[in-house]
């Protein structure tokens, strides 16, 4: 078991800086997901903390010991490729073997943990097979048992289960929750799926081109994001944001109008200071946040929906035009060109600065 | 149904075996092939039953498989033509596979430079090369100037006149010319494997020599099959080199005398006997089929 403690770390492709100064706190025995958007730097932090990266510069310290320049192979950690990254000549028992004959340790022990392994996998009836005859899950599940015979300290994941269908992606996601319960290892786990952060992690770390956007629980995440690119990243359909302005004050609440929604005030209540009358902002509302007991609503006409069957996305826009999603249950009544009364909470809107930074 | 739609489809049955323009189109090359591939085959596999010089031919059944073990020039020939691939062959994939595996690694600058220069000897001109060779390895060449003068030999080496220091030559010049386009062949195909197996296994501690020998070969196996048989079959073939450098003599003394170049000498340099001429390519066949046969053995998946 170890802490993997991250301390302004970068890194830099020739001229491109990639990560740019990232610092990470992550306990032992935690969960930790990375998210962000395609190209923000996911993997290479992560290639970085396995040692398949150099550190540009920073400080990199697992369980207490300084790993910038520490071999990768004596980091205490093992990896899970997107690609599987399985040894195709080799049977699923070797695969699994293979790495520990050069950790000197002998053919007994080698057994014993290969067969522990495949027992926690249920990989009993594959050891014999090579991996062209395995399925996609199975040879994650290969992957991941590959990881686990060398008992790490830290299991780093590289999103794992974007080669799998939707189905097998679920139900890996429920194996891999319950491996780490298991195993009650460390491990960093990279996606750009959030159902995936949301679920499996303890602390999710949003990232945007080689930043820290946010680091928090899942549901802070939610309900508490730091600014507007957080708060448009968690979430699906993403989180509605209004343009509109500071009206003024009214007690601990900031009154603000929508340019959107003429004639519209709305009071969100704020724990600090409320910015000066006139102050552009952005109003953010999350579609799901719309209820028909909401004590304040707006009009919009509905151009589209989206049936899931037990809940319904709809589709549409404010007089001026501008587009807003809104979750709702009983969608099924609706037809397209309805106006519609959506309610909604005041309290649970958020408000961001025009930079996209939170007011709270 | 099936079946009786796509034979429908295609005009039916055996009509499409008569059907006259499909010949046409092919006849062309059928009957390059026949005439330029099988008929040669057959030609000389008739041919080989014949002895005599010239024109002058009578059947002689298998008399020319008997004079083959009675004949010193053709047992020299066979010789050096295995100690030309038994020492040749592994010398020069091992030699391709490490050039592939040290111009694989991202880490290596240059590498389109080395690539380029390691596989330019076998496009290169062979009677360029060959004049460059002879000059290069003659008593006073740059080769003996350079050993005698970091010390390694006291005196020059005989290169062209020592038999054999002329096989070391030989050896030397094929290695030369086809090592590159061996290792071209692993090249492409490392650059197909993913490069994560190798993250995998660095993570994991496998250290550099056990990735090359239990990873990299492995998965290079059915490339290394199809270099070794490819370089087995040239080999055997050997002609080219050991003609140019030793202007068709195969000297000295017989000592570079392939199977091809006696086959050579057979038929054009002395009074042509195409009989046994014929035999003795045949042996090169069942040469060429045995050890192919063997590798694919040897390489076979065992389960
Ligand atoms: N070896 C490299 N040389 C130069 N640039 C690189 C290299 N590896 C990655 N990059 C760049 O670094 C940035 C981050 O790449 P990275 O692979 O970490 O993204 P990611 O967040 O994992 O994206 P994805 O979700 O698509 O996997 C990208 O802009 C990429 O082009
Ligand atoms: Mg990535």
């Amino acid at each position: 078991m170890a802490d993997v403690i991250l301390k302004d770390i970068r890194k830099t492709f020739g001229v491109l800086d990639v990560i740019k100064g990232v610092d990470l706190d992550i306990k032992s025995g935690e969960f930790v997901v990375f998210v962000g958007p395609s190209g923000c730097g996911k993997s290479t932090l992560l290639r970085m903390i396995a040692g398949l990266e150099d550190i540009s510069s920073g400080v990199l310290e697992i369980g207490e010991q300084v790993m910038n320049d520490v071999d990768p192979s004596k980091r205490g950690i093992a990896m899970v490729f997107q690609s599987y990254a399985l040894y195709p000549h080799m049977t699923v028992r070797e695969n699994m073997g293979f790495a520990l004959r050069f950790a000197g340790q002998d053919k007994a022990e080698i057994a014993r943990r290969v067969d522990a392994a495949a027992k926690i996998l249920e990989l009993g009836p594959l050891m014999d097979r090579k991996p062209k005859a395995l399925s996609g899950g199975q040879r994650q599940r290969v992957a991941i048992g590959r990881a686990i015979v060398r008992e790490p300290d830290v299991f780093l994941f590289d999103e794992p289960l974007s080669n799998l269908d939707a189905e097998l992606r679920v139900h890996m996601r429920v194996e891999i929750a319950r491996l780490h319960k298991e195993l009650n290892a460390t491990i960093i786990y990279v996606t750009h799926d959030q159902v995936e952060a949301m679920t499996l992690a303890d602390k999710i770390v949003v990232l945007r081109a080689g930043i820290v956007e946010q680091v928090g629980a899942p549901l802070d995440l939610y309900d508490d994001p730091a600014n507007l690119f957080v708060a448009g990243f968690i979430g699906s359909p993403r989180m509605n944001v209004f343009a509109g302005r500071v009206l003024g004050a009214s007690g601990a609440a900031a009154l603000v109008s929508l340019d959107g929604f003429a004639d519209k005030e709305i009071a969100v209540p704020l724990q600090g200071q409320v910015p000066p009358a006139g102050t552009p902002i952005r109003l953010g509302i999350r579609p799901e946040h719309f209820t028909d007991a909401g004590e304040d609503s707006l009009s919009i006409t509905i151009d589209m929906f989206e049936h899931l069957g037990g809940e319904t996305f709809a589709y549409g826009r404010s007089t001026s035009g501008e587009t807003i999603v809104v979750t709702t249950r009983n969608g099924r009544s609706l037809s397209t060109g309805h106006v519609l009364k959506a309610g909604f909470d005041p309290t649970r809107a958020l408000l961001f600065a025009e930079n996209g930074k939170r007011i709270r | 149904m099936a079946h009786a739609k796509t034979s429908g489809a295609r005009s039916g049955g055996l009509k499409r075996y008569y059907d006259v323009n499909g010949w046409l189109f092919i006849a062309p090359a059928i009957g390059l092939i026949g005439l330029f591939l099988i008929y040669p085959i057959f030609r000389s596999l008739y041919l080989s039953f014949f002895s005599g010089k010239g024109m002058m031919m009578k059947f002689a059944g298998f008399g020319n498989v008997a004079r083959l073990s009675n004949d010193p020039v053709f047992l020299k020939a066979l010789t050096n033509t295995t100690i030309f691939f038994v020492v040749q062959v592994p010398i020069m994939i091992v030699l391709a596979l490490m050039l592939a595996s040290l111009l694989n690694t991202d880490r290596l600058k240059f590498a389109g430079v080395f690539r380029t220069a390691i596989f330019l000897p076998c496009v290169a001109s062979l009677v360029a090369y060959s004049i460059l060779f002879k000059s290069m390895f003659s008593i006073d060449g740059v080769i003996n100037q350079a050993l005698l003068a970091v010390g390694l030999i006291g005196s020059p080496i005989g290169w062209l006149t020592e038999p054999f220091w002329a096989k070391v030559l030989v050896i030397l010049a094929i290695t030369w010319r086809w090592t590159g386009y061996n290792m071209i062949f692993y090249l492409a195909a490392l650059q197909n494997i993913d490069r994560s197996i190798y993250e995998a296994a660095r993570i994991d501690g496998v250290p550099a020599w056990a990735r090359f020998v239990h990873l990299t070969i492995p998965m290079l196996k059915p490339v290394i099959l199809f270099t070794t048989i490819i370089s087995t079959i040239g080999t055997i073939q050997l002609f080219d080199e050991v003609y140019n450098l030793t202007e068709g003599k195969g000297g000295p003394a017989d000592a570079t005398i392939t199977l091809s170049l006696y086959i050579y000498n057979l038929t054009f340099r002395y009074m042509p006997s195409f009989g046994y001429a014929a035999t003795i390519s045949y042996v090169i066949v069942v040469m060429v089929a045995v050890l192919s046969f063997l590798q694919f053995y040897v390489a076979r998946e065992r389960s």
